[in-house]
């Protein structure tokens, strides 16, 4: 157990992660230099092409160091964005230590800050690494001085490297073994192991990776995991190489994985204690939490015929992604679909990329919404997610809706133009303080239905892309919502419905209108849009009658053209939904996506 | 039996800002330009490839030239083009061959040279005499005044007809009717009126966006040239043609009536036993080829339906129920009754019934609308 070193590497979003980690497993001769992959540790096509880590994952690496000693080192990989906080938590308690990779040319970010905090809380031993020294606009010193005064940490502690080109890795690896602690447990206790991911196997059904804190597990143990109560018998259990690695037994310090004939990942939950069900710890592992969907919208297929793949893709994902949440749901324009609910908007995006990508599905996606606490006249509380399920304005008493903290990092320069999106977004100042001598950080409390539009996009663009941000669920607060209804040719569209402060209700109406107007092609009578609070019109718009096609030549005989003309038409039409006597094209309900 | 022949000469001065179609500006490489002798040599050994023993022995009672700018070609190359013609499938006497003919190109001796070569029929490419719409619509071609219009229309010795297009950026209904009533005073036998169209991808497309007013304006446009020229004497008788009683085009009604034609050249089209066919080849291509491409639609089983209804419903005449099944073997069915009947009742078709068969036409108002009309015919056999 001495010899085994737990760690993860944390950092900002392109800080060099997962450059970094292929170095550290190529430092191990995993891989002959011939088979090298990039991002070896991000499996999934997606996490490959956007650059970015969305499931923990685990590796064995075996190292020698420079004095001939042998070691083992167990590299946890973890997703990094603000929606999978709690993976990465999970993730960080299965290690003794962190690399926290800060990019010498961008200092330290909102989310590094925000992983350092997770690693204290995991009391793991810090090694701060400065990557890309080797980038001409690096600047160490000012990287060291924001190293201190951010994050607290001595910055002559910090391991400068290039995981591009390979400097200072040897140094690193050292730092590793001198400085993380090597893992402690006894063996001979009855057996205490966290599931910190878990992924199905359609052959061997959940594979859980685990880390293992005392006693041991093999072949045929029956074990028991504490959230759920249930028992299951291990077939097998083994390391993470290149492949899983079959082993006779794990002990304390290792991290591994555990086949169980456990039929879903619904059943393994992230955090949870595994232990034997005839010799139970009588401790487990504090943390554990049932994680809660934050966003959600509705899904429904561009064609209703391939509801029924929908619904299978949905289930196929969540067999490996058990904080995806979906029920039917039923939309009198879109017809029928799911209602969704995710960890944040990053999970919304990835799924439903997911979805068209891996599943080729065409899907019509709502206005993304959170979730409302509804107190009525009658004194009952309701929780609402689906603008449609609003209930009448006349018998609702108080709306609640979540807040979040949120911590903007950001150069000096663009502070007046975050301030004052920030306030448009109804966000509360709470302090800031300069974190070096050019940036600083910003603490909000901020409303999240006004983060779910276009906060980040807008965030970007008013700091040309310098500020970074991060936020947390903090309370529920009672605001003045109110439901804005979207009206064609005198019907509401349930499916243009959104919540919206009352004081933003008619800008963001008018918005929506004028957008639809030049979305809805023109029919043969006049069309008239409206936007509306219950029976009052807060803005209207109108769609003039059609009156004169296109008198094209039929050029040298091209009939062909022409009659492929009209079925494109057809397969247009096949995207519009009709809403009365109005045919709306899809992309209608894209633009209140669009919106803010 | 008879057939149409289509040349195509994808060549031009240079690119107009509203054209989406294929053509190969040559404006800055010869001068005076010219179309490369290497293709009229392709096109006359093409001839020799699809027309010599064609298996129902036709002869041509219409011939083509079509662009591209087809009066680039020089009186000569038209000369051997046509001799080669009368070789490979044979002219028929009194056979109408047309020539588009660019402003340029109007010279006494040019069209001297044309009418002495065979040509019978000019098209003249006038489009508008206005400088401002002229520039409005990035033509690359001269501007067509009113002494090129004068020279065209008092040369004797050939039929005239002439385009102009209306609906351009700033014009209006009065603009349209001076423009037709120059033009009416040379009293040409046939005029084609179209609709500016917005093409996707094009210069014009890139810098002007149309939208709902320009629109509704250019539907004005087209009422003021539909009623001035009925007010002179021409007869509507396709959505954008117009003609003196007989001097209908010969050659394009055969794209409406289903009558066979053979096109020539890279990216002409054919009608021809009752398959569609195109060559898709681009030009250099073409020049260097053995062989040319012929590409066959492969059309579904209702193409053809859809096809009569989309092209005979352009002519203003309408067409029968009976000839339909005849020329395409497919009955009109109750769905589309249902829908002919409800156009009915919303005033863009007019259905008459006498004995066995029912002559359907558009409307005034369903001229407009005739794209959206068609559709909503045919939507289910497509």
């Amino acid at each position: 157990m001495e010899h085994i070193r737990n760690f993860s590497i944390i950092a900002h979003i392109d800080h060099g992660k997962s450059t970094l980690a292929d170095r550290i497993i190529e430092k191990c001769r995993l891989l002959s230099p011939r088979d090298h992959i990039d991002q070896i540790l991000d499996t999934m096509e997606i996490e490959r092409e956007r650059g970015i880590t969305i499931k923990s994952n685990a590796i064995t690496l075996d190292y020698t160091s420079r004095d001939g000693e042998h070691f083992i080192f167990n590299l946890i990989d973890t997703p990094g964005h603000v929606d999978f906080t709690y993976e990465v938590s999970r993730a960080l308690a299965a290690c003794e230590g962190v690399l926290l990779v800060v990019d010498a040319s961008q200092g330290v970010e909102a989310q590094t800050i925000a992983n350092l905090y997770l690693a204290m809380e995991n009391n793991l031993e810090i090694i701060p690494v400065i990557n890309k020294i080797d980038m001409p606009s690096a600047d160490i010193d000012s990287t060291k001085k924001s190293i201190e005064t951010s994050l607290g940490l001595d910055p002559e502690t910090a391991v400068p490297v290039s995981a591009r080109e390979g400097t200072g890795i040897d140094d690193l690896m050292e730092a590793i073994i001198q400085r993380i602690p090597p893992p402690r447990g006894d063996e001979r206790e009855p057996l205490k192991a966290l599931i910190f991911d878990s992924y199905f196997d359609k052959y061997q059904g959940a594979i859980v990776k685990v880390r293992l804190f005392e006693g041991t597990v093999k072949r045929d143990d029956d074990i028991l995991l504490c959230a759920t109560g249930k028992v299951y018998s291990v077939n097998e259990v083994g390391v993470f190489r290149l492949s899983l690695e079959k082993r006779d037994a794990l002990r304390p310090g290792d991290v591994g994985y555990i086949i169980a004939g456990i039929k879903t990942v619904m059943d393994t939950k992230i955090g949870d204690t595994v232990t034997l069900a005839d010799r139970q710890t009588v401790t487990p592992l504090k943390g554990f939490k049932d994680v809660k969907p934050m966003v959600f919208s509705g899904l429904y297929p561009v064609y209703s015929d391939e509801y029924d793949n929908l619904k299978d893709a949905l289930y196929k994902l969540r067999l490996n992604d058990a904080s995806l949440l979906f029920e039917p749901d039923n939309s009198f324009a879109l017809g029928f679909g799911f209602r969704c609910g995710y960890l944040g908007l990053l999970h919304m995006e990835i799924v439903q990329e997911r979805l068209e990508r891996e599943f080729d599905l065409s899907l019509v996606t709502t206005a993304p919404s959170v979730e409302y606490k509804v107190h009525l006249n009658s004194g009952t509380m309701i929780t609402i997610d689906n603008p449609v399920k609003m209930p009448d304005p006349g018998s609702i008493m108080m709306i609640e809706e979540p807040f979040v903290k949120a911590d903007i990092i950001t150069p000096s320069d663009y502070m007046g133009n975050i301030m004052s999106l920030v306030s448009e977004c109804r966000g509360i100042h709470r302090h800031m303080e300069y974190i070096d001598t050019r940036r600083v950080q910003l603490h909000y409390e901020l409303p999240l239905s006004e983060i779910v539009f276009n906060f980040y996009d807008k965030l970007k663009s008013c700091s040309r892309g310098y500020a970074s941000f991060d936020y947390e669920l903090i309370d529920f607060r009672e605001s003045s919502m109110v439901k804005v209804d979207i009206l064609v040719n005198g019907e509401p569209v349930d499916a243009l419905s959104f919540i919206v402060h009352e004081d933003k209700a008619r800008l963001r109406g008018k918005d929506i209108i004028t957008r639809l107007k030049d979305i809805i092609p023109q029919h043969q009578f006049k069309i008239p849009l409206q936007a509306a609070i219950g029976s009052q019109i807060i803005a209207r718009e109108n769609i003039s009658a059609h009156r004169k096609d296109v008198t094209a030549k039929c050029y040298g005989g091209d009939i062909t053209r022409k009659r492929k003309l009209l079925e494109k038409q057809k397969e247009g039409k096949k995207r519009l939904k009709q809403v009365g006597s109005v045919e709306i094209p899809q992309e209608a309900f894209l633009t209140i996506l669009k919106i803010g | 039996m008879s057939c149409g022949i289509y040349i195509h000469i994808p060549f031009c001065r240079g690119k107009c800002d509203y054209c989406g179609f294929y053509s190969i500006p040559i404006g800055g490489q010869v001068d005076p330009p010219a179309v490369p002798g290497a293709y009229v040599e392709r096109l006359l050994r093409e001839m020799e490839e699809r027309l010599s023993g064609l298996p129902g022995g036709e002869t041509a009672d219409t011939v083509f030239f079509g662009g591209g700018t087809p009066s680039l070609l020089s009186p000569l190359q038209i000369r051997e083009i046509a001799a080669a013609l009368n070789t490979y499938i044979g002219i028929e006497r009194g056979a109408e061959v047309t020539l588009e003919v660019n402003p340029e190109d109007v010279t006494e001796e040019k069209l001297r040279g044309f009418i002495d070569s065979g040509i019978t029929r000019m098209v003249l490419g006038y489009q508008t005499s206005r400088e401002e719409f002229h520039r409005a619509i990035g033509r690359s071609t001269m501007r067509c005044d009113p002494l090129v219009l004068e020279m065209f229309c008092s040369a004797r010795g050939f039929s005239r007809s002439v385009d102009v297009m209306v609906g351009l950026p700033g014009q209006g209904p009065v603009d349209v009717k001076e423009e037709l009533a120059l033009i009416c005073r040379y009293g040409p036998e046939h005029l084609s009126v179209y609709c500016l169209t917005l093409e996707k991808n094009t210069r014009l497309a890139s810098r002007f966006r149309g939208g709902e007013e320009f629109q509704a304006g250019q539907r004005l446009c087209m009422e003021a040239a539909m009623d001035a020229l009925v007010a002179q004497g021409y007869c509507h008788y396709e959505i954008s043609n117009f003609a003196l009683p007989g001097c209908e085009s010969r050659h394009n009604m055969k794209y409406w009536t289903f009558e066979p034609y053979i096109g020539l050249g890279p990216g002409s089209h054919s009608f021809y036993g009752g398959k569609r066919l195109s060559v898709a080849m681009p030009v250099d291509q073409y020049i260097r080829s053995d062989r040319v491409a012929v590409i066959v639609d492969p059309r579904g089983g209702n193409a053809a339906a859809v096809e009569y209804m989309m092209t005979g419903l352009r002519l203003l005449r309408g067409i029968s129920a009976t000839a339909m099944e005849r020329m395409t073997g497919e009955r009109i069915g109750e769905e589309m009754w249902r829908r002919m009947h409800e156009l009915e009742k919303e005033g863009l078709l007019e259905v008459q019934r006498g004995g066995d068969d029912a002559i359907i036409r558009l409307t005034r108002e369903g001229i407009f609308l005739s794209d959206w009309v068609i559709y909503r015919i045919v939507e289910d056999l497509i």
